[in-house]
């Protein structure tokens, strides 16, 4: 029995056993360390998903933003003279009286119709300036809730985070024209807008060259406008390379979880194969031991 | 344990004479299965491969249907505001066009204040449709010729030649503002007093309806390019629209195959576990016998 036991098929078919148990074992465990992978691997692509829609989300609002300022731009300036030419038409001592007369023929109320073209040109300049706050303020909306996209907005200091938002300052603007206006006081126009008191003092007493120096500024706060659409086109093409890499990234993800995934069930198939394997290997050990037992 | 176990097996052999054949049979059999098991293991290897390129395949379509459809529902948004745009230009066009013919309006709208913003805006947008991959202002770039070569065969000859004709219109019309530059319409000086005095009194030189002025023949072409920009525009989108139909059947069919592979491969290891859980019975059978006719020669 003993030599039967130590002959060199039956320690082969043993050894065979053996090997495919372990080799079972063995791609058991690879299963469960594929499927770990796996798992990571999900997560990594649906965080790569989450960002890449919050890019594409983003890039869709800030696009919105710069048609805002470039429609604003367009209408802004198409009126940016209208204005003030109707002024100086009915009011300017260089426009020939029968002119004037001729043009204020054209108006069932003269009072109304000075009244009109005033307080549209009062509100011209009111509207460059919302325009702008509305462009700073749309922005700053997105700009704010994407610290992650946008950390050159954001700056840490002592352990609190400060924004600086693109912004420009209207007093910045209005020193671009100081030299070309006859009232230097920037307040003097910052007041028309947000105080009625001097909205009306200034529709009561402006002279032409009050009204020169408000179409000026209009004429420059509108200019600047494009500002925010320079500032948007250059984050929206950040946006897009960033994008671009995203997607690189998911594709090479998704490349990566099928590959897993499929070795994963290689592996369960190969552990399946070794089991059977094993279970053969040890049937032709019974039924070499059962052919032996005639030698005896 | 395992060696006490193989002793037990190899003297129960060594003991069977009476049911050897029978026993030889038994194993016979469990070999056979083995070799059926293993074949059947070894074709859902097989089907697994061609599971795993097919799921490959169905999560880049995935994708890529998410993103046409995506693309699709930006373009559509895009095209109807910019064709209610147009029209909005267009309406306050006339309307001014008409104003500029009274005694009051000649003088106060010019064509330099009316038409430069639009124009200078328009050209650069125009200028972002530059691709350098796609030149989708030449009618013969090879992106061209392979949509229609993907459509010919799928849509109607009236439709292909719609969508020829859509391409042309547009490239042709880019062809007369392609020189144009948008620098040149920035206006950013801010107009002095005498010069809008001077643009008051000398108003038949540059009010809308003056024929001098190159600004309004600059503003048609650039309108009629994008009349014909939202044209092209549609049909783009509706290659692509047909893009994701064709792609969403596609998946559809990728989805069944990979369900008939899967349901075969689950056949198929199941026909696997069975002839593994029979060799496994018979494996016991010897085992538990070699087990129990040692036990008995142990008591006696």
């Amino acid at each position: 029995m003993r030599r039967n036991l130590n002959s060199g098929k039956f320690v082969y078919l043993i050894l065979l056993v053996a090997f495919f148990t372990l080799a079972s074992y063995f791609f058991d465990q690879l299963v469960i360390r594929k499927e770990d992978n796996l798992r990571n691997l999900k997560i990594k692509l649906t965080n790569t998903n989450i960002t890449i829609d919050n890019i594409s989300n983003v890039i869709i609002e800030l696009t919105s933003v710069q048609e805002y300022t470039s429609t604003s731009y367009v209408r802004l300036k198409k009126t940016s003279n209208y204005w003030f030419k109707n002024l100086l038409l009915i009011n300017h001592d260089s426009i020939p009286a029968d002119i004037k007369q001729d043009i204020m023929s054209n108006f069932e109320s003269e009072s109304t119709a000075i009244w009109m073209i005033k307080t549209r040109f009062l509100e011209l300049y009111k509207d460059c300036t919302w325009t702008h706050n509305s462009s700073r303020k749309n922005l700053e909306n997105i700009y704010q809730w994407q610290r992650s996209l946008f950390p050159k907005y954001f700056e840490s200091v002592d352990g609190i985070t400060y924004s600086k938002f693109p912004n420009i300052d209207f007093e910045v603007i209005f020193d671009e024209i100081k030299p070309l206006l006859v009232n230097k006081n920037f307040l003097h126009y910052t007041e028309i807008v947000y105080e009625e008191d001097k909205f009306n003092e200034a529709y009561d007493n402006f002279t032409i060259q009050d009204w020169a120096d408000v179409h000026k500024y209009s004429y420059n706060l509108i200019n600047n406008l494009e500002f925010y659409y320079n500032i948007i086109a250059d984050d929206v093409k950040y946006l897009e390379e960033l994008f671009e890499k995203e997607e690189n990234l998911r594709n090479s993800l998704i490349e990566k979880i099928t590959t897993t995934n499929s070795r994963k069930n290689y592996f369960i198939l190969s552990s399946i194969i070794s089991q059977i394997l094993s279970l053969l290997a040890l049937l032709i050990l019974f039924r070499v031991l059962l052919l032996n037992n005639k030698k005896f | 344990m395992r060696f006490l176990r193989f002793t037990f097996l190899q003297s129960y052999f060594l003991t069977i004479n009476k049911n050897k054949k029978k026993a030889l049979t038994l194993i016979n059999t469990g070999i056979f299965f083995t070799v059926f098991a293993i074949t059947a293991a070894l074709i859902s290897f097989s089907i697994e491969t061609k599971i795993s390129k097919k799921e490959s395949e169905l999560i880049q379509l995935q994708i890529s249907i998410l993103e046409t459809g995506r693309l699709v529902s930006d373009i559509d948004t895009w095209l109807s505001i910019y064709e209610s745009g147009h029209n909005e230009n267009q309406s306050s066009r006339v309307f001014n066009q008409f104003f500029s013919n009274t005694k009051l309006g000649s003088r106060t709208i010019s064509q330099k204040d009316y038409f430069t913003p639009s124009i200078y805006y328009s050209l650069i947008e125009i200028k972002e449709l530059n691709d350098p991959e796609f030149n989708v202002f030449d009618n013969n770039d090879p992106y061209y010729k392979e949509i229609i070569e993907m459509l010919t065969g799928v849509w109607d000859e009236e439709d292909i030649d719609k969508f020829k004709k859509a391409i042309f219109n547009f490239t042709e019309s880019y062809k007369k503002i392609e020189k144009l530059d948008f620098n040149d319409f920035k206006n950013k000086k801010i107009p002095s007093l005498d010069e809008i005095l001077s643009e008051i009194l000398n108003y038949s030189e540059n009010n809308l309806n003056s024929v001098n002025d190159k600004l309004s023949d600059y503003d048609y072409a650039i309108e009629s390019f994008n009349l014909r920009a939202i044209q092209w525009g549609k049909q783009i989108t509706k290659v692509l629209k047909s893009t994701h139909a064709y792609e969403r059947d596609y998946m559809n069919e990728v989805n069944k195959e990979i369900i008939s592979y899967s349901k075969n491969e689950k056949n198929i290891i199941l026909i696997t576990f069975i002839f593994q859980f029979f060799i496994f019975l018979i494996i016991q059978f010897f085992e538990v016998n070699s087990f129990n006719s040692n036990i008995k020669k142990i008591i006696k």
